[in-house]
């Protein structure tokens, strides 16, 4: 069977991924804002898993929705970073993480109009003219619309598709998403530009309120998000699929078996087609 | 273009997760809202409580939280990279009035000692030049590791507890080094006088004899052969804990 399915590369779990018997990834997936001027230790270890496996990065800070200027100079190291690694896919969110001139380290909504898609898909232009690779932008999980004028999906798809990027679908945020704002999940994802998928996110989540679900990267991935995932695959080529997990590292066998259940999904849908992963 | 009104939505988007003061944003869900004010702060929490377990366990858990909230919602975090965010912790202590509002002297110390160590275990790697064995400690040249800090103190809060530094001020300094080999962060208490010769050393790339005779005319010392004696233990020391790795390559 090919495999498909990468994993993130966290401290908790890095010996595992680097000893590759228990968890075995086809790729690593980085957050470069976390070992980007790093020197020793971890840069060992970071140098150890790259020089076995494929890396993908996923960017944090970018904050492509945001009010504020892009931030070149930390553009510029993470520019050094891809190339550094021979990053095969840079990624980032839909989303903004600075505001007021201070980063809040984490993903914020953006309002669903006209002029926040016109800003962004201006920003995404410059920011790939700098990097001279497309980078791909992934659906953020959102708790609450802000001041919204469109739909999310129209959002979305437009941002994609008139600013030329790629697309980093993650199924399980269209899962909550679909759940937090009550719509159908595969009606949004018939809406998405499915042509310009290039990486895919799968994730557990945990539902907190009887109307809300938070994206946490902590659990285990559900039956029905595996079903979505199923589905989505059956309509777009073969891509690289990250199983996201950021915490709760307490049994690793089942991170594998996460990972070899993503590979089974890839395999039934994409056997005939070329496989876009080393 | 983003207009006006659009900016403004998503500052008070981005106010509200650093304050928890809840402005009228139009189209909220007010109570699933609240979620990026617990998610931001948690995020910005659980850094600064790994950064500083010894400040934690020293003014405990909820006094710390007070300070984060403090810190979070009046200064605006630069750095893009959060494991660096800890370092503007310490930056905004120093300028805030904790010291004294709290009675809390040794604070900034056990910050900067705690946030130094981050600084040098995660400090991008630096080449150092190749050495040998052979040499003399005194007239060859010394090649040190090149991934250190050197820090001053005004309350010992590296050799004692904080209550008994508190009652110890004066001029300490530490060096903080990295082992080049586990990447293990060490520190060892220096006097003036070991912390001004390998500053020198570092600086002006001499002998350890010519730096001694630096040190001689500054610390007014008069019995050289009894210093001579005791910096050659403290350089013998160095090298036996890798600070100092060897004698420059000829």
């Amino acid at each position: 069977m090919k495999k498909y399915a990468g994993i993130g590369f966290r401290r908790d779990i890095a010996n595992e991924i680097i000893q590759g018997e228990i968890v075995k990834p086809s790729f690593i997936e980085l957050a470069p804002e976390n070992w980007i001027d790093m020197g020793g230790y971890w840069k060992k270890k970071l140098n150890e898993a790259a020089s076995i496996y494929p890396v993908t990065c996923h960017g944090l800070s970018l904050s492509i929705g945001s009010p504020e200027d892009i931030d070149w100079e930390f553009l510029k190291k993470i520019k050094n970073f891809i190339d550094e690694y021979k990053v095969e896919v840079y990624s980032e969110h839909l989303s903004y993480t600075k505001s007021g001139n201070a980063h809040l380290y984490d993903l914020l909504p953006i309002p669903f109009r006209e002029d926040a898609l016109n800003h962004i898909v201006d920003r995404i232009k410059r920011v790939q003219d700098f990097l001279g690779r497309p980078i791909a932008l992934e659906n953020v999980s959102y708790y609450t619309p802000v001041a919204a004028e469109m739909s999310e999906a129209e959002f979305v798809s437009r941002i994609i598709t008139e600013s030329g990027c790629n697309m980093l679908l993650d199924v399980n945020n269209v899962y909550v998403n679909a759940f937090n704002h009550k719509y159908d999940a595969k009606s949004f994802l018939r809406k998405m530009p499915l042509d310009r998928v290039a990486y895919i996110h799968m994730a557990g989540h945990l539902q907190i309120e009887p109307d809300l679900i938070i994206d946490t990267h902590g659990e285990d991935i559900i039956d029905p998000v595996y079903d979505l995932f199923d589905f989505t695959t059956q309509m777009i080529k073969p891509v690289p699929v990250l199983l996201e997990r950021d915490y709760n590292f307490n049994d690793i066998e089942k991170l594998q078996v996460e990972l070899a259940t993503i590979d089974r999904i890839c395999s039934k849908n994409w056997i005939n087609q070329h496989h876009a992963v080393a | 273009m983003l207009l006006p009104e659009t900016r403004h939505i998503q500052t008070k988007l981005g106010d509200y997760c650093k304050t928890g003061i809840l402005p009228d944003i139009p189209g909220i869900n007010k109570k699933h809202v609240k979620h990026y004010r617990r998610l931001v702060f948690n995020v910005v929490k659980n850094n600064l409580f790994q950064a500083f377990p010894i400040v934690i366990d020293v003014i405990g858990k909820v006094k710390f939280v007070q300070l984060i909230d403090e810190f979070f919602s009046r200064h605006h975090a630069q750095t893009s990279q959060i494991w660096k965010l800890p370092g503007e912790f310490y930056e905004y202590a120093k300028t805030s009035d904790w010291v004294e509002k709290y009675n809390m002297p040794w604070l900034i110390d056990l910050l900067l000692l705690e946030w130094i160590e981050i600084k040098v275990h995660t400090m991008p790697d630096r080449t150092a030049p190749e050495t040998q064995i052979q040499g003399d400690l005194f007239t060859s040249h010394l090649v040190i590791n090149p991934d250190f800090e050197i820090i001053k103190l005004s309350y010992p809060v590296h050799l004692d507890p904080v209550r008994a530094a508190e009652q110890k001020k004066g001029d300490y300094f530490v060096l903080a080094f990295r082992n080049r080999d586990t990447g293990a962060v060490r520190f060892l208490n220096l006097s003036v006088l070991h912390a001004f010769l390998i500053e020198n050393m570092v600086k002006e790339k001499h002998s350890l004899e010519k730096i001694l005779q630096n040190s001689i005319d500054r610390f007014s010392i008069e019995d050289i052969t009894q210093l001579k004696t005791a910096i050659k233990i403290f350089i013998k020391d160095l090298m036996d804990q890798r600070f100092i790795l060897g004698f420059l390559k000829q």
